[in-house]
């Protein structure tokens, strides 16, 4: 061959690898997540807890984060609702849809690791940087929030593994404690 | 030569501009006629654009903004007396000024976040039902001349109408 049409291949060789990757994947592909429990029963006490600890509007609550948090503490999904939760005040409670939008997030974060974690029964939880970073094993603009075994890291951990501590959640909400209110 | 360093520093300062604290800084606009430069001026905003350590004014505050009589209406409350509690147990009273304004200077404290605020007017106290988490300034989600929206809880307010704030006793001034 001599160095003219060795070049010809090659520059024919080129164009088929560029034209090949170029192809589109089919219309209908899809790439599987084994995903967590979405259930409201599930993930609804989870979200809840998110949105108290981590969605207010000045952090997670901002349509600006990768990691985004629905719930009527923080940013909501539907225009006409406010960051109000009581109907009194002229707010709303967060809605399921709410939560369902807070679990594509969470969930849509990291699919390939989540997929991990959730296969592996939630065993290695830190191999989600949302976890680490609410630990503090990674840097984090809000801080070490959640201590490995307390009722926060407990909501979560519990609903990756599968089972969602209901009890963690609820007792999550008041993490961390103030100075008790002046009597009123 | 000799003013080389003093060149270069020169070439150097532009980049060291924050442009997004720039704008901010710039989308609160002039003074409002007749209010100078003070405690007073500026309510509603968000006093930390400025007042946060970037510039470009010289005071820091750690957490500050304004507090209205109503839901629905921008009338400020002044007197009424603002609890912030922070994480680590640690909490400090301040009370708003004529424009309804409070602030904590940074040298004087930095509470650690998340932060619990309690509001009293006269005989009103009212908690506020969600921590704080990062913000010391207010109106970076309580946007003056709101009620609310999917963004902002509106306006800090002491009384959801006139009728509740009729039945509050006047704050000690």
């Amino acid at each position: 061959m001599t160095p003219r049409s060795s070049l010809i291949v090659l520059l024919l060789v080129a164009i088929g690898c560029a034209l090949g990757s170029c192809s589109e994947a089919p219309s209908d592909a899809r790439v599987g997540v084994i995903a967590p429990n979405a259930s409201e029963e599930a993930f609804g006490p989870v979200a809840d807890f998110l949105d108290h600890r981590c969605g207010t509007l000045d952090c997670h609550g901002q349509p600006g984060r990768n990691l985004r948090i629905w719930g009527c503490e923080g940013m909501r999904l539907l225009i006409t609702d406010a960051s109000i939760c009581s109907r009194k005040n002229g707010g709303q409670p967060t809605s399921p849809a709410e939560h369902q939008a807070t679990y594509r997030s969470l969930v849509g974060l990291e699919p390939t690791v989540m997929s991990e974690v959730v296969a592996d029964h939630g065993r290695d939880p830190e191999l989600l940087t949302f976890i680490r970073k609410a630990r503090g094993t990674e840097s984090h603009k809000g801080g070490v929030l959640f201590t490995p075994g307390d009722d926060q890291d407990v909501c979560v951990t519990s609903w990756l593994a599968g089972k969602t501590n209901l009890t963690a959640c609820s007792n999550a909400f008041s993490i961390p404690t103030f100075p008790s209110l002046p009597s009123q | 030569m000799r003013y080389l360093p003093f060149l270069l520093t020169l070439a150097l300062a532009p980049g060291c501009q924050d442009p997004t604290h720039d704008n901010a800084v710039d989308a609160l606009g002039g003074e409002a006629p007749g209010i100078p430069k003070g405690p007073l001026h500026r309510a509603g905003q968000p006093c930390l654009t400025c007042h946060g350590g970037e510039g470009p004014a010289n005071t820091e505050f750690s957490v500050a903004g304004t507090v209205y009589l109503l839901s629905y209406q921008d009338t400020v409350a002044p007197g009424t007396t603002v609890l912030v509690e922070d994480s680590t147990g640690v909490a400090g009273n301040v009370v708003t000024n004529a424009a309804g304004s409070f602030f904590i200077n940074g040298n004087d404290w930095h509470p650690v976040f998340p932060l619990q605020v309690t509001l009293t007017y006269g005989n009103i106290t009212k908690q506020m039902p969600v921590q704080i988490g990062r913000a010391g300034s207010c109106a970076d989600c309580h946007l003056a001349g709101s009620r609310g929206g999917p963004n902002t809880p509106g306006r800090i307010w002491i009384a959801l109408n006139q009728s509740k704030l009729a039945q509050a006793t006047q704050p000690a001034q």
